[in-house]
C-alpha cells in the first residue's frame, strides 16, 4: 500500500512540476516508449530497442503525430487508415484528446498504466494487446470500431470506466480512431519482439508483415458479429427452468463450475486453496490479474445487460478470461452442447438470478 | 503607505460589491432556475447574502476608515477598549438573533425539498412512487428504469449510462444510491443538492418547469475522479419521455441483427 502511494505522489508530482514549469518537450521527444516487456525481451540484443522504436515511430508516428506509414497492400486496395472513418478532423487531435480524456488510466501508450491507474481495481485495460473483454464479435475477434463506440457510450458499469456521452459524437469516434492505433502499434510491437527472438528478424519486411497481419485480424471483425435471427426467445418460468438445468449440467453448461450453484461466482473451480489455507482465485486473465468470476445476484453486467449482451457473452466467451463460449462448442458426439433456444434459456436464467427482491 | 492599505482595502470591498451586481448578467452567479422549488432555494440565498453582504462591507469599511484615520495623524483616542459589557452585548445579540431567524425562516423551504412528506402524492394519496433509480458510483450516474413491471430490480429494467431523461411540468421522484462511497447528487438548474450514501435509498423530488438539458454533478469529493463525474437531466415533454423508454425497451429486445452491417 505505502508502495503504491508513493508511486501515485511521485507520479503526480511529476506532472504537476511539469505542468508547473510550462513544460515544452523537444521534438522528437514526444515517440511513444515501449513496452516494459518488449524492453525485457530486447535486454539481450544491443541495439535492438532503438531498432524497434524507430521502427514503430516510422509505422505509427509519434505522440503528437499519430500516422500509420502507408504501405503497398493498402495503397493497392485504396485504404488509408490515416483518414479518420469518424467525423473528427485527424489522428493528432484524436490523440490530444486522448491525453486528456483517457491517459490518466489507460498510459500514453495505452498499456493501461496511467497515474491513476494504481488506484483502481479492475485495472484500466491494457490496449497493446488489442484483446478487449466486452465487444459484439465471435472467435476471440478484435473489436470492431462500433464495439469500442459502444464502450465509450456505456461505460464499462461495475467498473472506473464511466460513459463518455458527455462528450459529442465526433469526439468519441476520434478517441475510438486513436484507440484502435494504440492497439495495433502495441500488437505490432508484439509481433515485432516475436520475429526478433524467433528468426532475428526486426526490419521494415517484418515490420510490414505484422502490420498487414494485425490490421487483417481488426478487419474479420466486422464478418464476425454475433446475433439471432429472428426475434429472441421470450422469458418464461419453463426457459428459466431449462436455463438452470443446462446452467447445473456438467457435460451442457456447466456455469456452476465458476459461478456457482446460486450465480454468486463462487463455484469450485474458480478459487483454489493456497499452501496457507487461504482461499485465492484459481485463475488469471490474458493480463495477469486475478478472475473473480461474475456475481450475477450482483445486477452489474459489465458488457450490458440485455439479453443480447449475455448471449453474445455466453456464445462467444469473454475474450481474454477463461470465460469459454458455449455458441459454437460441440461434445464427444459431434453435436454442439447448447444450441438454439436453449443458450437464449441459459441467458434468460442468468438475468433472472441478477434480479433483487423489491 | 497606511492610505494605500486603507484605499486597497476600500477597493476590495467595492470590488466584491461589483462581483455580487454583475454575477448574473455575466453568468458567475447560478444558472437559471428551472424548478418549482427554485425560487425558495434561491430567497434564501439573497437573503443570506445580502446580510453577508452587508456586514462584509461594513466590516472591511470600517477596518479601511480606521487605517485611513491613522494615515492622516491620528486624532481620536487610541486606548484599546477593554470589558465593554453593552458592546459585548450588542455583537452576541445581533449575530445570535440574525442565526436564529434564519433558522426559523428556511423551515418552509427545507420542509417541502426534504422532508419525506412532501413527497408528492399519486391520485391515490399514496406517495408516488421512484421515477427511476439514480446510481452513483466511482466516477459516473447510471440510471435505472423500472420498465413495464414497475419494479427495480427486474429484468425489463431498462438502463440508461449518464443521462437521466425525465417527463418535464411533473413532479418526479428519484431513488438515490450509491455503489461505493459517499456522493452528492447536485442539478444546479434545480437548486437540487443531496447527499447518496452507500447502503441506503434516499428519495428526492424536483418538477423541472423547462424541457432541457441540465447538468449533474457529483458535489462530495469522492476520489481522485470527481471532477470528471457528470451527467445530464434532460427533462422532455410527456410523449418524447415515453418515446426514450420505448427507444430503450426495443433495444432490449433487440437480437443484435442491427450490428451486422
Amino acid at each position: 500500500m505505502s508502495v503504491t502511494v508513493h508511486k501515485l505522489t511521485f507520479s503526480s508530482a511529476w506532472l504537476l512540476a511539469l505542468a508547473g514549469c510550462g513544460f515544452q518537450p523537444a521534438p522528437g521527444e514526444l515517440k511513444l516508449a515501449l513496452d516494459p516487456r518488449s524492453r525485457t525481451a530486447l535486454a539481450d540484443a544491443p541495439g535492438k530497442e532503438q531498432e524497434l522504436e524507430a521502427l514503430l515511430v516510422k509505422y505509427f508516428g509519434t505522440r503528437e503525430e499519430p500516422r500509420y506509414a502507408s504501405i503497398d497492400s493498402w495503397k493497392a486496395a485504396g485504404v488509408d487508415p490515416n483518414q479518420p472513418e469518424g467525423s473528427y478532423p485527424s489522428l493528432a487531435a484524436s490523440s490530444e484528446l486522448y491525453r486528456t480524456q483517457c491517459l490518466h488510466c489507460h498510459g500514453v501508450e495505452g498499456g493501461g498504466d496511467g497515474p491513476t491507474s494504481n488506484t483502481i481495481d479492475p485495472k484500466p485495460r491494457d490496449f497493446r494487446r488489442g484483446i478487449f473483454k466486452f465487444t459484439a464479435v465471435k472467435d476471440k475477434s478484435r473489436p470492431r470500431r462500433e464495439d469500442l463506440a459502444v464502450l465509450l457510450e456505456r461505460g464499462v458499469y461495475g467498473t472506473s470506466m464511466p460513459s463518455f456521452l458527455r462528450l459529442p459524437q465526433p469526439e468519441r469516434e476520434g478517441l475510438v480512431d486513436y484507440v484502435r492505433l494504440l492497439a495495433i502499434r502495441g500488437e505490432v510491437e508484439g509481433l515485432l519482439v516475436q520475429s526478433w527472438q524467433d528468426d532475428e528478424k526486426l526490419d521494415d519486411e517484418a515490420a510490414v508483415e505484422a502490420l498487414e497481419l494485425v490490421w487483417e485480424r481488426w478487419q474479420k471483425a466486422r464478418e464476425k458479429v454475433i446475433a439471432f435471427d429472428g426475434p429472441i426467445p421470450p422469458d418464461s418460468a419453463a426457459m428459466r427452468t431449462r436455463g438452470r438445468e443446462l446452467y447445473l449440467d456438467a457435460k451442457k453448461g456447466n456455469c456452476v463450475a465458476c459461478h456457482g450453484t446460486e450465480g454468486h461466482g463462487d463455484g469450485a473451480l474458480a478459487y483454489k486453496t493456497d499452501a496457507r489455507g487461504r482461499r485465492t482465485p484459481a485463475y488469471q486473465d490474458d493480463w495477469g490479474y486475478d478472475i473473480m468470476p461474475r456475481d450475477f445476484a450482483s445486477g452489474v453486467f459489465r458488457g450490458g445487460s440485455r439479453p443480447i449482451d449475455i448471449y453474445r457473452c455466453i456464445y462467444a466467451g469473454i475474450n481474454g478470461t477463461p470465460m469459454p463460449g458455449l455458441g459454437e462448442m460441440k461434445g464427444p458426439d459431434g453435436e454442439l452442447l447448447v444450441s438454439g433456444d436453449d443458450l437464449w434459456a441459459l441467458v434468460h436464467y442468468v438475468r433472472a438470478l441478477s434480479e433483487r427482491a423489491e | 503607505m497606511r492610505a494605500l492599505v486603507a484605499t486597497l482595502f476600500a477597493l476590495f470591498a467595492l470590488l466584491v460589491v461589483w462581483s455580487f451586481v454583475v454575477a448574473p448578467g455575466r453568468g458567475w452567479a447560478m444558472p437559471e432556475n428551472v424548478a418549482t422549488l427554485g425560487a425558495s432555494v434561491d430567497e434564501l440565498f439573497d437573503q443570506i447574502q445580502w446580510i453577508v453582504g452587508a456586514f462584509f462591507v461594513l466590516t472591511v469599511g470600517l477596518l479601511a476608515w480606521i487605517v485611513w484615520r491613522q494615515a492622516q495623524g491620528g486624532g481620536g483616542s487610541r486606548s484599546p477598549i477593554s470589558n465593554h459589557l453593552p458592546l459585548e452585548i450588542f455583537w452576541t445579540l445581533v449575530p445570535g438573533a440574525i442565526l436564529v431567524w434564519l433558522a426559523l425562516v428556511q423551515i418552509a423551504p427545507w420542509e417541502a425539498l426534504k422532508f419525506s412528506n412532501s413527497i408528492p402524492r399519486a391520485a391515490d394519496g399514496t406517495p408516488k412512487p421512484p421515477l427511476c433509480e439514480v446510481w452513483a458510483s466511482q466516477f459516473d450516474w447510471h440510471v435505472l428504469y423500472p420498465g413495464a413491471d414497475g419494479r427495480f430490480g427486474s429484468v425489463d429494467d431498462l438502463h440508461s449510462p449518464y443521462e437521466l431523461v425525465v417527463p418535464v411540468g411533473e413532479p418526479v421522484v428519484l431513488r438515490l444510491g450509491s455503489r461505493d462511497v459517499i456522493h452528492s447528487f447536485f442539478v444546479p438548474s434545480f437548486r437540487l443538492k443531496q447527499d447518496v450514501l452507500p447502503g441506503r435509498a434516499t428519495l428526492v423530488w424536483f418538477e423541472c418547469t423547462k424541457a432541457g438539458t441540465y447538468d449533474l454533478m457529483c458535489a462530495e469529493l469522492c476520489g481522485w475522479g470527481h471532477y470528471k463525474m457528470a451527467g445530464a437531466v434532460r427533462a422532455v415533454p410527456r410523449a418524447e419521455y415515453e418515446a426514450f423508454l420505448a427507444h430503450k425497451t426495443r433495444a432490449l429486445e433487440s437480437n443484435g441483427v442491427e450490428d451486422r452491417k
